[in-house]
């Protein structure tokens, strides 16, 4: 044993030995006990009880209202994806053909909010569009009063898009990067138009970067929980305020745990469709 | 392909989306110096009255330390543990070293709400009382991914014989890594160090679940604010965030610029 410690081969094992104990104890551990949570039982009266049962999926996967609390999460989900790809591509475009300088202007501060709190950043969007914020103040100037936002699905659309927008001008970006120039120019001398170079050739070869793009975004917004929890309000119910609620409210953990498996498997399977789309794009490439 | 008036349209069309990104964090700082007793945006008149109120109240002023506190300690041990391991999967050959990885890059799959709620019942169910930390032993978990990725890069961007070189001139490996390898990583380190504490500065959704009344960091403490109050206080601690993300900011444009920090340029 002493000769195996002091040998090269135990030196990469004792290197990891600090992190991977961590990771044992504080991470996997904590996702197997989440994973037994949720096949338990639960008493308003008796707290957890520790019998199996399937109640919790039952009454997340069946029951109307939940249902629907999983229905809105995906809607709320897809139209955050695709507001952020309709808004995020054209930065994306301007970046393959800005100057050096206004290229890093950009991309400075499209990312630097990033580095600010969500919790502030959503607190000045809550301040823009809730009551005597700067777009009631607009709208009342126009002519229409009593614009106030705040706690609508827009509002939350609003906050995670402005969060979440970099995502996909970055993984866009990558893609745009990746064409050879020839292509599109190609496709111009020989007639086509620049609107038509753009929706024929480059739109179809970034492709890949929008799908990845899009999903990043999906599954990043299935589990934000502070964007929906201010700007939503109380009555706007997506999968992580509905835990957050049953968790700490309710004091339900077996129902929480159970919505915490469900909001795993959601971003854990937009991310196999991720690695999918990226697998097939380096399998057309290297054919190409 | 690209005509010139479509490119200025273009660079129009990027600098609104840019205002529009920096908008929220401009009207919170903006608002901030406001005069009245209320949430009102234009702000009424200057002042920093609410600056000077929110250094009053205790708790924010407890939770801005603890928050400080929590965040320097867990980017210290994240990047220490990061570099530990970042050394074991570049400069060595073993098996089970990409399952490996990928368990170390899994934080950055898992939603971090899920993560504070599964560490939470994980402490419950051993008895063990919540305290600041397990809000640290959080905040080293989702800021590992990075450390070992910084730091990756900048071991793999480094020649790896000069390490020969000292152990054939007979230093000990404390000493090569030390003298040798340190020196050359630094600046990998530096920017794990820095984006493991604006990461954990930043956390809301870890925290929430760990946090106690005793135990509640400012991000934490903001959202339980503005749960139930909605007034400009919050606006001048919230700015003080900004301020300090902001400084963290400028350390890493300094060391080595902030595209590169996600990948790009």
């Amino acid at each position: 044993m002493r000769r195996f410690l002091t040998s090269r081969h135990a030196t990469p094992w004792l290197l990891l030995l600090p992190a991977s104990v961590l990771f044992a104890v504080f991470f996997v551990a904590p996702f197997i006990t989440l994973g037994i949570n949720s096949f338990y039982d639960y008493g308003r009266m008796t707290g957890i009880i520790h019998v199996f049962t399937w109640k919790n999926y039952e009454k997340l996967w069946l029951d109307e209202y939940y249902l629907s609390v999983i229905g809105a999460t995906f809607r709320l989900s897809s139209i955050t994806a695709l507001v952020t790809l309709v808004i995020g591509y054209p930065v994306a475009l301007y970046l393959t053909v800005a100057s050096p300088r206004a290229k890093s202007w950009v991309i400075a501060l499209i990312l630097s909010p990033l580095l600010v709190s969500v919790i502030v950043r959503t607190f000045g969007w809550a301040i823009i569009l809730g009551k005597n914020g700067l777009i009631e103040r607009v709208f009342t100037a126009i002519g229409i009063p009593g614009t106030d936002f705040l706690h609508t699905e827009a509002a939350v659309v609003v906050g995670l898009v402005n969060v979440l927008t970099p995502f996909v001008v970055l993984s866009v970006a990558t893609s745009l990067q990746s064409i050879d120039p020839a292509v599109p120019l190609a496709a111009a001398s020989l007639g086509a138009s620049p609107l038509r170079v753009l929706s024929r050739v480059i739109l179809p070869l970034s492709l890949p970067g929008i799908l990845a793009g899009m999903l990043i975004v999906f599954g990043l917004a299935s589990a934000t929980f502070v964007t929906p929890a201010v700007l939503g309000g109380a009555k706007f119910k997506v999968l992580s305020t509905l835990m957050y609620q049953q968790a700490v409210i309710l004091q339900n953990w077996p129902f929480a745990a159970a919505i915490a498996v469900t909001l795993t498997l959601i971003v854990l399977i937009g991310q196999g469709l991720q690695n999918m789309a990226a697998e097939r794009s380096r399998y057309g490439a290297s054919l190409r | 392909m690209i005509t010139a008036a479509m490119r200025r349209c273009l660079g129009a069309y990027a600098a609104l989306v840019c205002l529009l990104a920096v908008l929220p964090v401009l009207i919170i700082v903006i608002e901030s110096f406001t005069a009245s007793d209320y949430v009102v945006f234009p702000p009424s008149g200057f002042s920093v009255k609410w600056y000077v109120e929110s250094l009053q109240r205790e708790e924010f002023l407890d939770s801005a330390l603890l928050s400080l506190w929590v965040a320097v300690i867990a980017s210290v041990v994240a990047t220490a543990l990061g570099t530990l391991v970042a050394l074991a999967l570049v400069r060595f050959r073993f098996p089970g070293r990409r399952v490996l990885q990928s368990l170390f890059m899994a934080p950055l799959s898992v939603p971090g709400i899920i993560f504070g709620l599964a560490l939470l019942q994980f402490l419950a169910s051993w008895g063990v009382a919540r305290d600041m930390t397990a809000v640290i032993v959080g905040h080293v978990i989702i800021a590992l991914p990075f450390a070992i990725r910084f730091v990756t890069v900048a071991l793999i961007g480094m020649v790896a014989n000069v390490e020969l070189a000292a152990q054939s001139l007979g230093a000990s490996p404390w000493v090569v890594f030390r003298r040798v390898t340190l020196p050359l990583i630094r600046p990998g380190v530096v920017a794990s160090l820095v984006f493991a504490f604006i990461l954990s500065f930043d956390d809301v959704a870890v925290s929430l679940f760990l946090a106690t009344p005793g135990t509640m960091t400012l991000p934490v403490r903001i959202y339980v604010y503005i749960d139930q109050n909605y007034d400009p206080l919050i606006t001048a601690v919230s700015a003080i965030v900004v301020m300090v993300a902001f400084l963290a900011l400028g350390a890493i444009e300094r060391t080595l610029g902030i595209g590169r920090l996600f990948g790009l340029r």
